[in-house]
């Protein structure tokens, strides 16, 4: 995990800590502008943004050439959208020194983002997981399962806002 | 420069051979090319081509042009090449797109890791001249799985009574070994009932063809997880049932929305409303992959641990 601005660290769950799930989707601005409207002027809170980064499978590109470079693309992307992210709660009137970004790669098969995210909650001591929600439909949910879903179903120990 | 003639290889393995004799590839990058009477040569080894290997859709016959049946000339034994044919595209299953994609290094990878173990198809790579990686498979002597169900004969009553405990005690194998792929880390990415051969010998079930991917989802094994649902429809209903099958039934069976597949909404998911005798452990299973399922098996073992009761109501 690579962390910048840290505010908070490992220890005692804190609610107005704030592991903020961002993917660049209009799901996470939506998180992301819910969250800047609470947090804004309000003291106390700090907001960890986090991406998990999931490299496109190898298997996908014929040539390991091609599969380096798309890799490279998407860090590229990934570090783009933590700071667009980190800049649209500033603008929202967050405190910059009350944000910190990271972005993770998974460390489990598949990738399983829910439980990246829900390991980096427990690595950072957030108290509250925030994310938003794609609304995908039921034979989707089945098929290809749903991020939002799990995070609420595993975490324990810690509150878990789903924005629509 | 032409590759050169087949002629010397085949006579040196086959004097007697009238032929035909075609091209001696080292390169397979050009699969199209490849046909009948050519040899192709990976490493010490050389394999005559007797054709393309076809796949059955719907009746139809569809001919898979990287995929060649031939006879390895030093072994003197049928074998089957793989070559590399790398495309990506997007499946269908209802409303859901999916990002598919088919990859030789995927079915490498797997060949290896389940080398020796017999719930799955067996066999090895080789690069060719060019780096292609061809896959080397042993031939399964035996049936597709729903070939296997589609020829028994009985009604299903006495089929589920007789046949099918022991049909869905190898089934549960079969899952156990889809469940050994996913703590690797690997899908198999085509669960399907024509990708399940049953051994003639030992009756026993085979998983063919790993080369099929799909990119990343949330829930890594959700489609595999969906395809074992669909093997076990087709093997609980003996065949799928739809509503088409069973339109002027339907009121009658009261059959609902809730009862038909969450994916393929015209198939019979609720088969307790047609055969009254499957036990309440096994129609539970069933349902999770129906309409009106609100709770899906994300992992294998899931699904193994409702399962096991189901043989035991059984009496396995």
């Amino acid at each position: 995990m690579t962390t910048k601005n840290a505010a908070s660290g490992p220890g005692a769950a804190n609610e107005r800590h704030l592991l903020l799930a961002v993917d660049g989707s209009e799901n996470a601005a939506r998180a992301l502008d819910y969250v800047a409207g609470i947090v804004a002027g309000a003291p106390g809170f700090s907001v960890h943004l986090l991406h998990v980064r999931t490299p496109p499978e190898r298997d996908l590109f014929a040539a390991e050439g091609a599969w380096r470079t798309a890799c490279a693309a998407q860090d590229e992307r990934a570090a783009a959208l933590l700071h667009a992210a980190r800049e649209r709660l500033v603008e929202r009137g967050v405190e910059p020194e009350a944000v910190s970004v990271c972005d993770v790669r998974p460390a489990h098969p598949g990738p399983d983002v829910a439980r990246a995210i829900l390991e980096a909650r427990q690595e950072t001591g957030c108290g509250t997981v925030v994310l938003g929600r794609r609304g995908v439909s039921k034979a989707q949910e089945f098929l290809c399962g749903s991020v939002s879903g799990k995070v609420v179903r595993e975490a324990r120990d810690c509150t878990v806002w789903v924005v629509e | 420069m032409q590759p050169p003639s087949a002629r010397p290889v085949i006579l040196r393995f086959r004097p007697d051979s009238s032929g035909p004799f075609g091209t001696l590839y080292t390169d397979t990058s050009d699969f199209m090319r490849i046909t009948s009477g050519d040899v192709i040569r990976l490493g010490d080894a050389h394999y005559l081509v007797a054709r393309d290997e076809m796949e059955r859709k719907f009746g139809l016959e569809d001919p898979k042009f990287w995929v060649k049946r031939c006879r390895w000339l030093e072994g003197d034994e049928p074998r089957i090449l793989k070559l590399v044919f790398h495309e990506t595209f997007t499946q269908r299953l209802g409303q859901v797109e999916i990002s598919c994609y088919r990859s030789g290094h995927k079915e490498a990878r797997i060949l290896d890791l389940v080398r020796g173990d017999p719930r799955f198809m067996q066999g090895f790579t080789l690069p060719d001249a060019a780096g292609n990686l061809v896959r080397v498979l042993e031939v399964i002597r035996g049936q597709r799985l729903d070939d296997v169900i589609d020829r028994i004969e009985d009604d299903h009553e006495t089929y589920f009574h007789t046949r099918y405990p022991a049909l869905l005690e190898k089934y549960l194998g079969a899952c156990a070994a889809i469940g050994f792929l996913h703590r690797h880390g690997e899908k198999h990415g085509d669960v399907r009932n024509d990708h399940v051969w049953v051994e003639s010998d030992t009756g026993a079930f085979r998983w063919i063809d790993f080369d099929y991917g799909y990119d990343h989802q949330p829930s890594p094994f959700g489609l595999d997880i969906f395809g074992l649902g669909n093997v076990l429809l087709l093997l609980t209903g003996k065949g799928f049932h739809t509503v088409q099958d069973l339109i002027d039934r339907f009121d009658d069976l009261g059959l609902e929305p809730a009862d038909f597949s969450l994916v393929f909404r015209h198939r019979l998911v609720n088969l307790q409303r047609l055969f009254p005798y499957i036990p309440d452990t096994l129609s539970r299973v069933l349902l999770h992959f129906s309409q009106g399922a609100e709770v899906f098996y994300e992992t294998v073992d899931e699904l193994l641990d409702d399962l096991g009761p189901c043989l035991a109501a059984l009496g396995r």
